[in-house]
């Protein structure tokens, strides 16, 4: 017995010309909107030829709020690696498959709502130091001050895992290690930014 | 859906195991089913151990009582932290009639949470619950496509926590109604309210006054216009308002255990109305449409800061068009607007547009092959209402996948894409790190199955990602990877199968500029690595319970610009039983336990060397 799908018909390639048409003639709608030239913000960057140099254009890059020394100072295989913790609170959903994108993107949000950040890396103490990796271990104190008047601080103690990149040291790894009594982590402030949408 | 309840009723009708003599008969139709189970579990971050006793009564009459008592704790092995939980729960049924049921519960739940700080400061957390609530639920059938159903609820319980006690009493009541006309109509209306009245004490002071109110209402309507149009329309509404206590929290929701606890209140009001429609006006043509709107509030009286609103709009559509049985033809569009408003009190609320559409086609060729093309584009708009975050992204992409057996033993995947993303920010403040990145993917995997004892998989990969940067032509970069990977799995006898695992990753990546305008671009790169990665793993079954297993792996990563340099290297070998016993009368044990040695640059002590547990025994007496 025949089935009647067996009949070939032509709406199959005036479908797909139909859909070229519609794209071809409809790219318009998919362009962005052009963007204003930079302007002279941010802060100069230090090339960091010594691993500790990247706390510097850390620092430098929340305070300045624009994030770009930030985003600069994370090597491509960055992740964040949050106490089990915050995990527990927020859901491991929060910190699954943290790149070095997510981290950034998380980063611009909370700046976004940010009037003034201060960033300490208090005394990084140096556990590890070989020809092209380093790994340091600091307190940190992340001041919040948001565009509501508002001001947040966050602390913990994280292990900070540096390598030699092409252009410097990076940062690939954060593992938030210890909370501090009465604080939230950056991790959790990094877990509920994410999950807020 | 359906296939889900096909389980349930295969499940329900299938016999259950008999317990050989579980049976404590009192009285003539009595049964009581006492059953223990225990567990342990460990791996590197955490051990716990787990025990629950229960006692399940079916009395004549239809009485049904369930009593259990369990603990379980949990020690953290990479942090200063312990969890203990202890339960007590009975639960007491009586079915009336079949349409209804009445059931009571009393329960005891105590937890306790114990961290270590940074500062070596100890931080409990507990939780100490008692609650009774009684349950009423009805259903019927009234004739006609008529049937009602209706659930009541009462409650009293009391908590006493680390930063407050309290007693609450609660009551709810739910009601649903639904008609059906034949398969043309069908109306179902569910409502719901819940009320709570709760006094508190926390540091000190007493609160009264708190509780829930709480009520919703769903309603829906689906009419089949003709036989191939059905159309379905909801419309939900939620209202609530609820004082309690709360630790003052920041912006971000951590709390501040330092200071007082005090009432707040939180009211919520969301909306949602959606319209679906189906048509299938041509044999082989299928159209879908969906349109919703939402509108969700959240307002807190203390906490303004943390209030908002979320309103949006979508609609989308699919067409699906199978002209011959061997070609399938798929066009979706969509378009969506979302205003995410953050108070009064806070800057940073935004409209979120989001367009897309894509095209797929997948034609059969042959018995032994056929492809899957794809193009679509989307775009993403951000417009923030007083903060210059402006941003866009753009996506166009077109990829196909060919998918062939062409001989019996060799089955063969190609993947072939392009893509293209635009990241722009449009302010001056954010936009000097606008660009497009353009990726070029191809991926081949073939599987050989040589025979019955030897499979073979390899895959092959390349990936080029040009980033082209708007304003900051010398931060463009040429970013290429390219991987090979085998996997052979070998079964060499009827108890013993071993896998073996290789892959090989090549990686560069370095600026990719133009020395004058209109000179080519050259590639200077500065990056470029080697990963190689290795496991060997095996599974030796002894009998058909217990079985041996162990896999050692091992990677390393070398900089290949700089060959003096470090290699980065980790690995581990771990070996293991696993045993699966089943006694009959539902009295089972099931033990996994590894030991593992690892090692890692980043490895802390407690994850060098660590077991893996999962282990329970369920005895039925």
């Amino acid at each position: 017995m025949r089935s009647k799908h067996t009949t070939p018909r032509a709406g199959g390639p005036a479908l797909l010309v139909a859909f070229l048409l519609v794209v071809g003639v409809g790219c318009g709608i998919f362009e962005p909107r052009d963007a204003n030239p930079p302007g002279s913000e941010g802060t100069p960057w230090v090339s960091p030829s010594l691993p500790a140099q990247v706390f510097l254009n850390l620092e430098s890059g929340l305070e300045d709020l624009t994030g770009v020394n930030y985003e600069k100072s994370l090597g491509d295989a960055f992740t964040f690696i949050p106490l089990p913790s915050d995990v527990d609170r927020l859901g491991a959903a929060a910190f699954a498959d943290w790149t070095k994108t997510v981290e950034v993107e998380v980063t611009q949000k909370i700046l976004g709502d940010a009037t003034k950040v201060a960033v300490s890396f208090i005394n990084p103490q140096q556990i590890r130091n070989e020809q092209d990796f380093a790994d340091f271990r600091a307190p940190y104190e992340l001041i919040v001050t948001y565009t509501r008047g508002e001001i947040d601080t966050f602390k913990a103690v994280a292990q900070f895992d540096m390598q030699r990149l092409g252009q410097g040291w990076g940062l690939i790894r954060w593992t938030d290690q210890e909370g501090v009594q009465g604080f939230a982590t950056w991790g959790y402030l990094r877990g509920t930014t994410r999950g807020s949408g | 859906m359906g296939s889900l309840c096909v389980a349930c009723v295969a499940r329900a009708q299938a016999p259950a195991p008999a317990p050989a003599d579980t049976t404590r008969s009192g009285v003539s139709g009595a049964k009581a089913v006492p059953t223990y189970t225990g567990g342990i579990k460990g791996d590197v971050t955490q051990v716990s151990l787990g025990n629950r006793f229960s006692l399940t009564l079916t009395l004549p009459g239809g009485i049904t009582s369930m009593t259990s008592l369990s603990a379980d704790e949990t020690d953290y092995r990479l942090q200063d932290r312990r969890d203990t939980n202890k339960n007590f729960l009975s639960s007491i049924m009586y079915r009336v009639h079949p349409g209804l049921a009445i059931d009571g519960a009393i329960s005891d739940t105590r937890f306790f949470n114990r961290v270590i700080t940074f500062s070596n400061a100890t931080q409990d957390l507990k939780n100490n619950a008692q609650k009774a609530e009684a349950n009423a639920q009805y259903s019927r059938p009234l004739g006609g496509g008529l049937s009602v159903n209706g659930r009541s609820t009462l409650g009293l319980s009391r908590s006493d926590q680390t930063f407050v006690d309290d007693q609450t009493g609660a009551g709810a009541l739910h009601a649903g109604v639904r008609y059906g006309l034949g398969r043309t109509v069908e109306l179902s209306a569910r409502g719901f309210l819940r009320l709570t009245s709760q006094d508190a004490e926390s540091g000190g002071q007493s609160f009264s006054g708190l509780g829930v109110e709480e009520d919703s209402v769903l309603a829906s309507v689906r009419v089949s216009v003709i036989d191939s149009v059905k159309v379905r329309a909801e419309y939900s509404r939620y209202l609530s308002k609820e004082d309690y206590l709360e630790l003052p929290r920041g912006s971000f929701g951590e709390q501040q255990f330092d200071e007082p606890a005090r009432p707040e209140r939180q009211a919520k009001d969301m909306r949602n109305i959606s319209v679906n429609a189906e048509a299938t006006p041509l044999g082989g043509l299928k159209l879908t449409a969906r349109a919703t709107h939402t509108d969700g509030a959240t307002y807190f009286a203390e906490a303004k800061e943390r209030t908002s609103r979320d309103v949006g709009d979508a609609q989308e559509g699919t067409l699906t068009y199978s002209p011959v049985s061997k070609s399938v033809f798929t066009f979706e569009a969509g378009n969506r607007t979302l205003f995410h408003w953050l108070g009064p009190r806070r800057t940073g609320s935004y409209d979120d547009k989001d367009i897309r559409a894509k095209f797929s086609w997948t034609q059969t060729l042959s018995t032994t092959l056929r492809f899957v093309a794809q193009t679509g584009a989307s775009l993403t708009q951000l417009f923030y209402v007083d903060t210059d975050r402006d941003r866009d992204q753009a996506y166009q992409f077109a990829n196909v996948r060919l998918i062939s057996k062409l001989f019996p033993k060799v089955d063969a995947t190609v993947y072939v894409s392009v893509s293209k993303t635009d990241y722009v920010s449009v302010r001056a403040s954010f936009s000097q790190n606008n660009r497009a990145e353009t990726i070029y993917e191809l991926r081949p995997e073939f599987t050989y199955k040589i025979n019955n004892r030897l499979e073979l998989t390899q895959r092959y990969g390349v990936n080029i990602q040009f980033a082209d940067f708007v304003f900051q032509e010398n931060e463009n970069y040429l970013d290429r990877n390219m991987s090979f990977s085998n996997r052979l799995r070998t079964r060499l006898s009827s108890n013993l199968g071993v896998d073996f695992y290789y892959a090989l990753t090549r990686h560069d990546k370095g600026s990719y500029l133009r020395p004058d305008p209109t000179a080519e671009r050259i590639l200077e790169i500065n990056q470029k690595e080697r990963r190689d990665e290795m496991k060997v793993s095996f599974r030796y079954q002894i009998n058909s319970h217990l079985a041996v297993l162990g896999a050692n792996e091992y990677s390393q990563r070398r900089d290949l610009l700089s060959p003096s340099a470090a290699v980065y290297k980790d690995g581990g070998v771990e070996v293991g039983i696993d045993g699966n016993y089943d006694f009959g009368g539902r009295r089972t044990l099931k033990f996994a336990m590894k030991r593992v040695k690892r090692f890692g640059p980043f490895n802390a002590p407690a994850q060098e060397d660590y077991w893996v547990m999962d282990s329970s025994l369920n005895y039925t007496f």
